[in-house]
């Protein structure tokens, strides 16, 4: 019986063949073990989003945002005083009563070191619009410079060509913006003959140069 | 006749069946009360567990005894997570003479193997140095695991005659007072019966039962033993936490804390955000290294420039960028940035979510402050909002 069950190879390839055999198993065992940790380690994390943004409307739910300045918000003035003709240049502010109409701009996000702008342009294409004069008022003070009235071009060469200054107003308050126009001395007579819808297009952007600490959010 | 009748009173039966009964319960108080072992006392070590392929040493001590006497050590109690599988600590005993008594056996080996250490001198203390060892194959999973070990000197005097081992029992005296006394009653008892002696069967039982308790007293004083417990206790040791801006440590109960901060709504171009974070080392005595990884995305991300600075015990160096001139700092790759906060030194003390900051601590924090700046490029006149997510991935890890 002995002789049946014995296996049909040499003790010495037996051998080999178990010794092979046991280095595969090794082999497996001990890889694993080469890819075990060596220390104990510890994580801690801490994320922030930070974001800045910058939004004005003419309310305060921002919905009348106007930001096509071909698609602006119409103002019909409730005051029908027609456009008042300067027959000097003015110093200051003129005392004659001239057509003006009202806007509202609110900031809405939070960062408040914002620059305000504000600067006049032709809706349409008037014959009238080069001659006007224009005073911008702010909480019923005007922006200008002397509170002098200018002409478009002049208030879009204030402040290294990016207009009147508009005081950032309070959060939840808004700035409230009054236009008012004259025709300048010397129009010609087309002026004078000529309808006119000057627009006044308001330009809101961040100043930066701040450092401000993030605070933590504590649970 | 009254001169001759007052040595009658004198009973001598009488009192050596006291004598016999206060010999025979001293003996029995003796004989089945162990005493307390005063001149060992039980002591707490607590160990800290190492870190991977590192160990702790740390020495038992049998403190000597007025007679000599033979040591076996063993582990009655051994119990904890530090302990378990086939990673848990191993510990290595050698005696004084350098000899190893145990080597790297686990604790469930040294449970189950008193280690005899063999006789030792009256008078002289007996110490044992322990080496426990975490192999190097064990995982995080042991970083928080501890565990409380119970090693046991037992002793038992090598003098003859089965004399007690130190147990702060007088029983030298115990035992001479019990000697005299039997001889005492024995004397007594054979001078009264020279008159009656058909009574003297029931004294010389009472002496015979003296002698029987004497006999169980000297064979039970070989069960006493000297015994000191020394608890062991090993506690996982390492992790590392965060402290709030209120000293207030910030630490994970599971597995890693999480820390936000408020969006200020203030990332326009040409500002910086100070983000500033402190971190520990939340070891009782494992010094860690440790790293961060910075990473940023969204929109704004890729102009951002960032700057680190690191605060150690009030001396401030930069990491990365120019804090002082956030302005310059630098871009990071979208992977994230790595930098090192070098070695820590552990807190001393474990502290857990919510404790108060302790100023003896101070060593192991570091504070960072990761200066976060939006260049103001032209370019951002175009857009009416942008963000960015700074992360802050903190990773430590022992020595």
């Amino acid at each position: 019986m002995a002789r049946h069950l014995a296996p049909t190879g040499t003790p010495r390839r037996r051998r080999l063949l178990l010794g092979t055999a046991a280095a595969g198993v090794l082999t497996l065992i001990a890889l694993p073990i080469g890819a075990t940790w060596a220390a104990f380690t510890d994580g801690a994390g801490a994320s922030t989003s930070q974001s800045g943004k910058i939004d004005i409307a003419q309310d305060s739910a921002g919905t009348s945002q106007y930001g096509d300045r071909s698609k602006p918000n119409v103002v019909t003035p409730t005051d029908k005083t027609l456009i008042a003709y300067l027959r000097s240049a003015p110093s200051g502010s003129p005392s004659v009563a001239t057509a003006s109409f009202p806007v509202s701009v609110y900031l809405l996000t939070p960062y408040r070191s914002v620059a305000l702008r504000a600067t006049l342009y032709d809706t349409g294409s008037s014959t009238a619009f080069p001659w006007l004069l224009f005073d911008i008022q702010a909480d019923g003070a005007s922006v200008l410079p002397g509170g002098t009235p200018l002409s478009a071009a002049d208030i879009l060469a204030l402040n290294d060509g990016t207009g009147a200054a508009l005081p950032v107003p309070a959060e939840g308050s808004p700035a409230a913006v009054t236009v008012r126009v004259w025709l300048a001395p010397g129009s010609p007579p087309a002026a004078f003959r000529s309808a006119v819808t000057p627009g006044i297009a308001i330009s809101a952007e961040t100043v930066g140069g701040q450092t401000f600490i993030v605070k933590e959010k504590l649970g | 006749m009254s001169a001759h009748r007052a040595p009658r009173r004198f009973r001598p039966r009488l009192l050596a069946a006291a004598i016999t009964a206060v010999i025979g319960l001293a003996l029995v108080v003796v004989a089945t009360v162990p005493a307390n072992a005063t001149s060992t006392v039980d002591r707490s070590t607590v160990l800290d567990v190492p870190a991977p392929g590192h160990s702790v040493q740390w020495t038992l001590t049998s403190l000597a005894t007025s007679n000599p006497r033979t040591v076996v050590l063993t582990v009655p109690g051994a119990l904890g997570a530090a302990l378990d599988g086939a990673n848990g600590m191993r510990f290595t005993l050698t005696t004084e003479q350098g000899k190893v008594v145990a080597n790297g056996l686990s604790a469930e080996e040294l449970r189950n193997t008193p280690i005899n250490l063999g006789s030792v001198p009256a008078k002289t203390d007996l110490h044992v140095f322990a080496h426990a060892e975490l192999p190097v194959e064990a995982d995080n999973g042991f970083r928080t695991a501890s565990a409380t070990m119970v090693f046991r000197f037992s002793s038992e005097s090598t003098l003859p005659g089965g004399l007690l081992a130190h147990t702060g029992l007088d029983v030298f005296g115990a035992l001479a007072l019990a000697v005299a006394l039997i001889v005492v009653a024995l004397v007594l008892l054979l001078w009264s019966r020279r008159r009656r002696r058909g009574t003297v069967i029931v004294p010389l039982l009472g002496a015979a039962c003296a002698l029987v308790l004497v006999g169980i007293s000297a064979t039970s004083w070989a069960i006493f033993t000297d015994r000191a417990g020394l608890d062991v206790t090993a506690q996982g040791q390492f992790g590392i936490g965060l402290r709030d801006s209120s000293n207030v440590v910030r630490q994970a109960t599971d597995k890693t804390v999480s820390y936000t901060f408020e969006d200020a709504g203030s990332l326009v171009p040409g500002n910086t955000a100070v983000i500033t974070l402190a971190v520990f080392n939340d070891s009782v005595a494992v010094q860690g290294r440790i790293g961060l990884r910075l990473t940023g995305a969204g929109s704004l991300a890729p102009s951002l420039r960032y700057s680190v600075a690191v605060d150690k015990s009030g001396t401030r160096s930069t990491l990365l960028g120019n804090p002082d001139s956030p302005g310059e700092g630098v871009a990071i790759p979208v992977a994230g940035q790595p930098i090192d906060l070098g070695v820590v030194d552990p807190a001393g003390v474990r502290l857990k979510d919510g404790d108060a900051w302790p100023v003896s601590a101070d060593s192991s924090l570091r504070t960072l402050t990761v200066y976060v700046h939006l260049p103001d490029d032209a370019g951002f006149r175009a857009s009416s909002s942008g963000s960015a997510t700074v992360t802050l991935d903190l990773n430590g890890s022992t020595l």
